[in-house]
């Protein structure tokens, strides 16, 4: 917290802002494009945290975490917009998931993995595995694995305690896992 | 999610994540050496990471950042241009206040009241602890919070800051006075339900009683203070003097208030 009164008269803020957000607004495309599963609400997501941004620039520190500050304000606009529609996170029971998990274990050979990885990769099913997550579930995958944020970065973007950060990317993985290997299995058979 | 005696779930996580020190890892390493399940199940999350890892990205749409400058075009627009320079009279308007406290602190004779402002804070961050301590408004919305600010005839400009990052979250605001005038009270609530309180009102360190500690951090002087498990940390922000409460460790309250100091 600070008081005005300690600006720079001919600071240009919109110069600043430009160079310090701009490059991060593809990041926050992809995040959001993922979490909206659509490209407007994406843009018009991308475009609202910007702006807010914008807003309250020239209180902005150098040295301040540009990309988690900017992911922060993303999910808070993405949230409020959950609850507007109503939207409740998914729950899914810890059993659940280990059940899923386990079962997807049992059906696979560790061995195959890296063949089936190649398979898979940069397919559209990884997409729709993400997209099947619970949304704050996805959003821990897609901070930590896709956008490399550490676990305390992304606590702070989702704003939870970091052990429950811990916990939803350990039970997304687990979710992802389940669905990766169907997918992963229906297309080795099909091949073979 | 939980280890248990069998598994170390959190350590296989961990591990992947590169979260593990030396020792750590060892340890692991000796449990996978003899446990196929956690081997397994190290494999599959690290099969999965590098799944996500390879989703294929989403471009974004080629008139995005066209979009997005004619956004903050209309927005400038709004506020009358934001390369403008700011009127220096917002600059200069805290140190009229201040000569006008200081020549009402002379008036009323010095040192009335001060001595005990840090405990007086003191009090009112136990109370805020224990919700005791009405808010005025409840919001976490760091614009909401001076436009109440801006509302209540406060003394002085108020910037709330959002510390989120430092896993702060705000939780509301209240306008308490200070000697006489009225300050600004911002609560926060931080990790295992911890609680920061900051305060600012129109003052001066040398007012206050003699610390239990001085620090300087960045030209900027810190009188530091404890009261029972808490630790108050003040310091001067032109005529303003800032100051934050926080029930956690001595060192990270200090260190927070370095970190949101700005000299001025």
């Amino acid at each position: 917290m600070s008081v005005f009164g300690d600006e720079t008269p001919s600071r240009n803020l919109r110069a600043e802002f430009e160079e310090t957000a701009l490059p991060i607004a593809p990041a926050l495309y992809r995040t959001a494009r993922r979490l909206t599963r659509r490209s407007e609400d994406a843009s018009d997501a991308v475009q609202e945290t910007l702006l807010r941004a914008y807003r309250t620039f020239d209180r902005f520190q150098p040295g301040t975490n540009t990309r988690a500050w900017l992911f922060t304000i993303l999910h808070s606009i993405l949230t409020n917009d959950w609850r507007r529609r109503q939207r409740t996170p998914e729950e899914v029971p810890w059993e659940v998931v280990e059940e899923r998990f386990a079962s997807a274990l049992r059906a696979s050979a560790v061995d195959a993995e890296s063949r089936l990885l190649q398979k898979l990769d940069a397919s559209p099913e990884i997409d729709s595995a993400l997209m099947e997550l619970p949304d704050e579930f996805r959003a821990a995958v897609l901070l930590v694995d896709v956008e490399d944020f550490t676990y305390e970065e992304a606590a702070a973007v989702l704003r939870c305690p970091v052990g429950t950060l811990r916990s939803r990317l350990h039970r997304a993985r687990k979710l992802l896992f389940a669905a990766l290997r169907d997918y992963a299995r229906r297309s080795g058979a099909a091949e073979g | 999610m939980a280890d248990d005696a069998q598994h170390p779930r959190h350590a296989l996580q961990d591990a992947l994540d590169q979260r593990l020190d030396s020792a750590q890892l060892h340890e692991l390493e000796a449990h996978l050496a003899g446990c196929d399940h956690c081997r397994r199940e190290l494999e599959s999350l690290r099969w999965t990471k590098a799944c996500a890892r390879s989703a294929p990205s989403f471009e974004h749409p080629p008139d995005l950042e066209a979009r997005l400058r004619r956004a903050l075009d209309e927005e400038d627009r709004g506020r009358g241009g934001a390369a403008a320079p700011r009127s220096p009279v917002r600059s200069f308007w805290p140190w009229l206040t201040a000569a006008a406290a200081l020549a009402a602190a002379i008036w009323m004779g010095g040192r009335f009241w001060t001595s005990s402002i840090p405990e007086a804070f003191a009090k009112e961050f136990r109370a805020l602890r224990t919700n005791a301590l009405p808010l005025e408004i409840e919001s976490e919305d760091p614009g909401e919070l001076e436009a109440y600010f801006s509302r209540s005839g406060l003394p002085f400009p108020m910037r709330v800051f959002d510390l989120g990052m430092m896993a702060y979250h705000l939780e509301g605001a209240t306008v308490r006075p200070v000697k006489g005038d009225p300050g600004a009270l911002v609560a926060y609530r931080g990790p295992e339900g911890r609680s920061l309180l900051c305060r600012m009102y129109l003052g001066r360190l040398n007012d206050l009683s003699e610390p239990m500690d001085r620090r300087t951090n960045d030209g900027i002087a810190f009188h530091i203070y404890r009261d029972s498990d808490l630790t108050l940390v003040f310091w001067e922000e032109g005529a303003v003097v800032c100051v934050l409460v926080g029930d956690g460790d001595p060192e990270a309250v200090v260190q927070l208030a370095f970190a949101k100091a700005v000299r001025v």
